[in-house]
């Protein structure tokens, strides 16, 4: 049995990573998180409606930059997911298995790249677990969201890049190629992989100047590939999620900052340099930045899965505080063989990994700053390797060691357990009304009893601690209805205000108006439909959230 | 060229002289130039009404008493016994009158703010005797960066605490090494005066395990009764006068623990867990050991570089608050330090001790609400070590000297000009108009 399992070694580790990581995935992947967001409904329903028309629903044919709610989506992880829209269907399922499958295989990457920066098998596979049971990886490879692919791209990317190294430059091209396309696949890679190349340029310069060739192919493929890249960028559409998420925006920046700039504005002009625009944001930027190396963040809070001061989880786990120091520590004092060039590059991507994130609106996003991935992974897991290392050389008895390691792994499983426990029971009684929970039920309602009413009014605004959550419910009932595209391509094109389709329509409600109309399905928050004012025998269904607090009123007006 | 000659004999004579008076071949012009410099950030305008008065003063003017107890809004008053170390040699001179109070005050702290940084460049030789740029560069750091320059310029315990604490070391750290009870005793005594603020009584529990390690790293030959004799002593003391004036309870050193936000987060968590059909798992992971890791959050999340190098929430009632606490261009120098230090720990003990004193944080991490600027000052001494050997790192990069010059003058500027700008929005300070009030009826 020993003998079999030395034989198979490499595969039982690779093996142990894949069934982790798929688990962590795909267990329960359509209750949680409980509702299919705004992002995720919107890009399958343009995936549905490119499969069905080769159109989105706007409209437009193929397109490289997709309009959907007015934020100009990347486009790759669209395309990429009309194979599974196609076989499972435009539902929950359909929807996440392309970007949960994307997440479960960039841990085998990531084996990959420590393997090739430390030529050390046990460090991969500690690295590659670490990122299987990441919280800050599982959370957003559960929903649909682009940043993992693109994290998967840039990985690649590196992996396929040191392995060129190896190979006399062969294959740079599709390093290049691999960074390249992540660049269409999010926002935050556009500003860091420009960034980490200027880095590996820096680094490898040497290298690369041994491989001219091969450097310049790799530099004529990259150019090519980012042509229609650059268009989308240059025009007034790409530039619109850049315009609306730059952190010069802020609330904080703006009102606060610029308002005391302004009060010192008619002083001298020494005065006015200091108390200038260039030295107010450059400082609110430095902070943004400096914000991502906070250890609560890190180790305590940082998903924010439960409100202020509840328990939660940092991006990393609590018992990855002590082996992250423990990591610079063994990676700082020579105690491991590694290039140096490889050691300059982790430092340089932890640096330069938050530096995208930074420059957005919105202080510590642990979505944004993904790029950093894989790198405090890895660090962690050279500081858990070098602490075994350390542990196995020591003088204590065997007991003592094999305690000790016991006590270590208790504890990871208490952790991940914790995590787990906060993930499925405490998170959605918190957020359930920011992912839309309760939109599936309104969309599937309306849908099926759409014959009944005239017009089926469903308001864009709810929320229960902030009353001004905009939805886009439209997006819903098209998912849930599994609308023909052509419906809603030709509402686009007819660009009515507010927005309709055959009898819905998606506008504030106004009861004292709105009662008036015959034959009307009215959709709204509790606060806007008060059950005070409107007659019981009118209330059709009432939505709750996850929790139980009743959120939406379906009422209907000229009840017979 | 004579007369240049001559002075430059001059400074030599007054060079070896100094260096005779403290004893140490390191000290050197260098060592004088940044002592000047730091005199001059801490002196200069010392008595400018322009600069407030801090709550501390003015307490002690308002009430033209010496001993004039020091009343907390909760309604307990206490002596703060600084206060009195200070004002001691006043009284014994019979200087009196309300300003001449406020002179006395700042002129005594000030003497105390270049004591302790002298100290402190000596705790620095001691622990890194061979690493003379290192030293200078760590002095450097303390004599420029603002919020050492403002605790030194105020009368606040936290300020007094952080000179006494500086002399302490010191002392305790030179009985160490050359095996002097007197430096142990001296060391013991400081320690047990610093004690004496109610604000500060948590930090006396880290000092004294530091004031072990270090005694036990440096010691040739550890003198443990003595050790133990005179910090147990000092402790006794410290707990009766905690007891005495009704100060020594947990929830009061440590007032998150009745935070009902906190109660309310584990209540409501375990209420979760019973709905979602695990009562057993509630009350395992839901309990007053959350206090714990909720602490741990808060500690570390002090050393969020964020919080160091940029302006800090909450920053109001710290005494300076237009600034950090540490200029923004010490933020990579004090990453590459850190991450530099880790390399060397396998060179000595001294390294692995620096890394121990982040526990420095420890008391601020206590106070409700989240985070004491003016406090947490004990913890920026490891970390301008780290920014020294950051800084030293970049020694043999020359072609970047100049530019980092320049960047450092331009952030000196506007930190400095920030300060003075907003000096009066600080709830530390009373205002001008109290003062000049204070001023006519003396």
């Amino acid at each position: 049995m020993i003998k079999l399992i030395k034989k198979h070694r490499l595969a039982l580790r690779i093996g142990l990573v894949i069934i982790v990581s798929f688990l962590f995935r795909f267990w329960r992947l359509t209750e949680f998180p409980a509702s299919l967001n705004i992002d995720e409904v919107i890009i399958g329903y343009d995936s549905y409606s490119l499969l069905k028309t080769g159109r989105d629903h706007w409209g437009k044919f193929l397109p490289l930059a997709f309009q959907s709610t007015g934020d100009y989506k990347p486009p790759i992880l669209i395309y990429l997911m009309i194979p599974a829209i196609k076989i499972f269907g435009l539902n929950e399922f359909g929807i996440r298995f392309t970007i949960a499958l994307i997440g479960s295989l960039t841990p085998l990457i990531v084996y990959g790249l420590v393997n090739k920066l430390f030529k050390n098998r046990s460090m991969a596979t500690i690295a590659a677990l670490l990122l299987a049971i990441s919280p800050w990886h599982i959370q957003f490879s559960r929903s649909t969201f682009e940043a993992i692919l693109a994290l998967f791209l840039v990985i690649l990317g590196m992996f396929l890049f040191l392995k060129s190294l190896e190979e006399k430059g062969r294959g740079l091209w599709l390093a290049g190629l691999c960074l390249s396309l992540s660049m269409y696949a999010y926002h935050a890679e556009r500003v860091f992989v420009p960034v980490l190349l200027v880095a590996v340029a820096i680094i490898f310069w040497q290298e690369i100047w041994r491989h001219k060739k091969e450097s310049l192919i790799a530099l004529a493929v990259n150019f090519l590939v980012l042509i229609p890249f650059l268009f989308i960028i240059l025009s007034p559409q790409g530039q619109t999620r850049a315009r609306d998420s730059i952190f010069t925006n802020d609330y904080e920046l703006t009102t606060v900052r610029l308002a005391e700039m302004e009060q010192w504005s008619g002083r001298s002009q020494w005065e006015r340099i200091l108390n200038g625009e260039l030295v107010n944001t450059f400082s609110f930027w430095a902070k943004r930045y400096l914000e991502y190396s906070d250890p609560r963040y890190l180790f305590f809070k940082g998903m924010s899965y439960t409100h202020d001061k509840f328990p939660d989880v940092g991006i990393m786990y609590c018992f990855e505080l002590v082996f992250f120091f423990g990591g610079i520590f063994y990676l700082m004092g020579n105690y491991l063989k590694i290039n140096k060039k490889y050691k300059r590059l982790i430092f340089a991507w932890l640096l330069l990994g938050p530096i995208a994130a930074s420059l957005a609106n919105n202080s510590q996003h642990p979505l944004r700053s993904l790029t950093t991935i894989p790198i405090p992974q890895l660090i962690s897991a050279v500081g858990i390797y070098g602490f075994f290392i350390a542990i196995n050389k020591s003088k204590l008895k065997t007991v003592f060691k094999k305690g000790i390691f016991v006590l270590l792994g208790g504890m990871i499983l208490v952790n991940v357990g914790y995590y787990l426990d906060i993930y499925y029971v405490h998170n959605p009684v918190h957020y359930s009304h920011h992912i839309m929970y309760g939109m599936k039920e309104i969309a599937l309602y309306a849908w099926e009893n759409r014959d009944k009413y005239d017009q089926i009014i469903i308001d864009r605004k709810f929320g229960i601690e902030d009353k001004n959550i905009v939805g886009i419910p439209f997006a819903y009932v098209l998912t849930y209805g599994k609308v023909d595209p052509l419906v809603i391509q030709r509402a686009r094109q007819g660009n009515k205000t507010p927005l309709s389709f055959e009898n819905f329509a998606f506008r504030e409600i106004y009861w004292p108006k709105d009662r008036k109309l015959k034959k009307t399905l009215l959709v709204a928050s509790f606060w806007q439909l008060s059950p005070d004012t409107i007659p019981e025998e009118q209330v059709v269904k009432i939505v709750s959230l996850y929790d139980g607090r009743p959120m939406f009123y379906l009422v209907e007006t000229d009840v017979q | 060229m004579k007369k240049i000659k001559k002075e430059l004999k001059m400074i030599n004579k007054v060079l070896t002289f100094l260096k005779k008076l403290v004893n140490d071949n390191s000290f050197g012009r260098y060592e004088v130039g940044l002592l000047v410099i730091a005199f001059l950030g801490r002196g200069l305008f010392l008595f400018n009404r322009w600069f407030g008065i801090s709550e501390y003063e003015f307490l002690l003017i308002n009430q033209k008493g010496i001993f004039a107890p020091l009343c907390h809004s909760r309604g307990d008053c206490f002596l703060p016994a600084s206060l009195l170390l200070i004002n001691l040699p006043r009284h014994l001179l019979r200087i009196g009158g309300t300003i001449d109070v406020f002179y006395w005050e700042r002129i005594m702290m000030l003497t105390l703010g270049m004591i302790s940084l002298f100290s402190l460049w000596k705790i620095a030789s001691i622990l890194f005797p061979k690493q003379q740029l290192l030293q200078r560069l760590f002095l450097a750091v303390l004599a420029i960066n603002p919020q050492f320059v403002f605790v030194n310029r105020f009368i606040t315990p936290i300020g007094i605490a952080f000179s006494l604490a500086g002399l302490g070391s010191w002392l305790l750290l030179e009985g160490g090494k050359n095996e002097r009870k007197r430096g142990w005793i001296a060391a013991g005594l400081l320690v047990l005066l610093m004690a004496m603020f109610s604000s500060l009584q948590a930090f006396l529990v880290v000092w004294l395990i530091l004031l072990l390690i270090t005694a036990g790293l440096k010691s040739k030959k550890v003198d443990v009764k003595t050790l133990v004799g005179v910090l147990a002593g000092s402790m006794f003391l410290w707990l009766f006068y905690l007891y005495s004036h009704h100060l020594l309870t947990i929830r009061r050193i440590m007032p998150f623990l009745e935070d009902p936000g906190v109660i309310n987060a584990i209540n409501a968590s375990r209420g979760t867990e019973i709905n979602f059909g695990i009562p057993k798992l509630a009350r395992i992971l839901f309990n007053k050991g959350y206090y714990l890791i909720f602490w741990l959050a808060r500690y570390w999340r002090q050393f969020s570089l964020s919080n160091i190098f940029s302006l800090v929430e909450n920053s109001q009632s710290s005494l300076i608050i237009a600034a950090p606490p540490m200029l923004l261009f010490f933020a990579p120098f004090f990453v590459i330090g850190l991450f530099n230090s880790f390399r060397l720990m396998s060179r000595g003990k001294s390294w692995g001790l620096l890394a121990i004193t982040l526990v420095l944080a420890i008391p601020t991490s206590f106070y409700q609400n989240f985070f004491h600027q003016d406090l947490f000052v004990f913890a920026l001494l490891p970390i301008s070590f780290y920014v020294a050997l950051g800084l030293k790192l970049m020694e043999k990069k020359k072609a970047w000297k100049w530019f980092l010059a320049s960047l450092l003058v331009v952030n000196v500027v506007i930190s400095y000009y920030k300060i003075n700008r907003d000096f009066f929005r600080s709830n530390r300070l009373i205002n001008q108009e109290l003062y000049q009030q204070l001023e006519s009826n003396d």
